[in-house]
């Protein structure tokens, strides 16, 4: 029995696909699902999610939000979502530097929530980067 | 006596240039609010899923210990209406409409008693409040076109502020509802103290008891603020809607209009020209005549 994960930011939806497991970052700790989990709702931090469907993995920078299991049915309600693949590693090194800036400049939480953004999104690409040499052939 | 035709010839070169102005107004709208209905159909899937998590946390709660701040009804003794304006005109009787209807809500609210403040967001709204005497708590402008999931959370926070101080007992949405391209009505749409969620009935109940992760009451306090940011997302999609929609009636309208004055300028015109052309002949023919004479 398969799982549908879905993605969903309040502009459209991430991702829904079939996947054998997905693994977030909850409130209290790292969190995996495989099919058959019991219902559950709970909150995430700001982290990389990670899904597996037999070999092939996605990844995606999740900014904070809300996991919900039912049966058969995994759903990411996240204010902002992106795939590891469709983040751009230089806009995001970017970001995090002028986010730096930022901090340093003004000291607001502003700066301090835009660094954080940057940071999760790039570790979604080295994540994504990882897994990617992991499973390539050895040559 | 007809205007001189050279007169009306401007007249209706200046005509025919504003409706060319107007029709691509038209256009421009008609195209955006097309995609801003697909934000709303887009931002759908999201609201259902809070809502119901909502409903599930509520239900998990056993009702008793679910005393969270922002479900606290008091007495109201004062009133937070937020209002959704537009930052720019020609959009029909958008703003007018909208304003109208919390000028009257500020009303009731004063003949009840309670005293009414106003955070208004845009800037035909911030320019009505400049002439009335109202209280303003605070004003934002120049949001950007297509609402972001950003804006809907500040306006929380300062709604869930101004209630969570004491400053005010009730905070209210008063925006333009989108019901179709040609309808859309201000309402306003209570958010706090928030209303404690629906029992959509027995779909889940036949399912195995959900578990909340760490509790019930902390999932509680974590989504009810992204609820209520929801529902504002939502109004803001709404209000940016019924803006291009009414902006593309009224431009609809005014290059209907300008139609309708250019052809009625080129009859008086054609008139114009051929009173011209018979008094000359007159003129002419009576000259021969006085000549003959």
């Amino acid at each position: 029995m398969p799982l549908t994960l879905d993605v969903i930011t309040p502009e459209r939806t991430v991702l829904s696909e079939e996947v054998d497991f997905v693994s977030a970052r909850a409130l209290e700790g790292e969190l995996g699902v495989l099919p058959g989990h019991a219902p559950l709702f709970t909150s995430l931090r700001s982290d990389v999610v990670v899904a597996r469907k037999g070999a092939d993995e996605m990844v995606l920078a999740v900014m904070g939000g809300f996991l919900e299991v039912a049966p058969g049915r995994v759903t990411v309600l996240t204010p902002a979502a992106e795939r590891a693949e469709d983040i751009d590693k230089l806009r995001a090194e970017e970001a995090r530097k002028r986010a730096e800036l930022e901090i340093d400049r003004t000291r607001t939480t502003e700066g301090e929530a835009a660094l954080a953004r940057a940071l999760i999104r790039l570790r979604a690409v080295e994540v994504l980067g990882g897994r990617r040499l992991k499973l390539r052939p050895q040559a | 006596m007809p205007l001189n035709t050279k007169e009306i010839r401007r007249r209706i070169r200046s005509v025919q240039s504003t409706q060319k102005i107007t029709k691509a107004m038209e256009m421009v709208a008609a195209a955006k609010v097309r995609r801003a209905q697909d934000r709303v159909t887009a931002s759908r899937p999201y609201a259902d899923r809070i809502q119901a998590m909502y409903g599930e946390v509520s239900r998990g709660l056993s009702g008793g210990e679910a005393r969270h701040p922002l479900l606290a009804t008091r007495p109201v003794k004062s009133v937070l209406l937020v209002l959704l304006t537009s930052d720019k005109g020609l959009c029909g009787g958008y703003n007018a409409n909208v304003i109208r209807f919390l000028v009257h809500r500020i009303r009731d609210y004063k003949a009840k008693g309670v005293q009414a403040k106003v955070l208004v967001v845009g800037t035909k709204g911030v320019n009505f409040f400049k002439h009335a005497s109202f209280e303003v708590v605070g004003r934002i402008q120049n949001l950007p076109q297509v609402p972001t999931f950003t804006e809907a959370s500040v306006l929380v926070e300062e709604g869930q502020r101004l209630f969570e101080t004491g400053e005010v007992d009730a905070v209210e949405l008063v925006y333009t509802r989108f019901q179709s391209m040609v309808r859309y009505e201000p309402v306003a749409l209570p958010l706090l103290p928030a209303a404690p969620a629906k029992d959509s009935g027995s779909a889940r109940n036949v399912g195995p008891v959900m578990l909340f992760e760490p509790d019930a009451e902390t999932m509680l306090s974590e989504i009810l603020p992204a609820y209520l940011k929801t529902m504002v997302y939502q109004a803001l999609l709404d209000a940016s809607a019924s803006e291009l929609a009414n902006r593309m009636m009224a431009m609809g309208a005014a290059s209907k209009n300008a139609g309708e004055m250019i052809s009625h300028l080129t009859l008086v015109y054609n008139k114009a020209r051929q009173a011209g052309i018979t008094q000359e002949i007159l003129e002419v023919v009576g000259g021969a005549e006085a000549l003959k004479g």
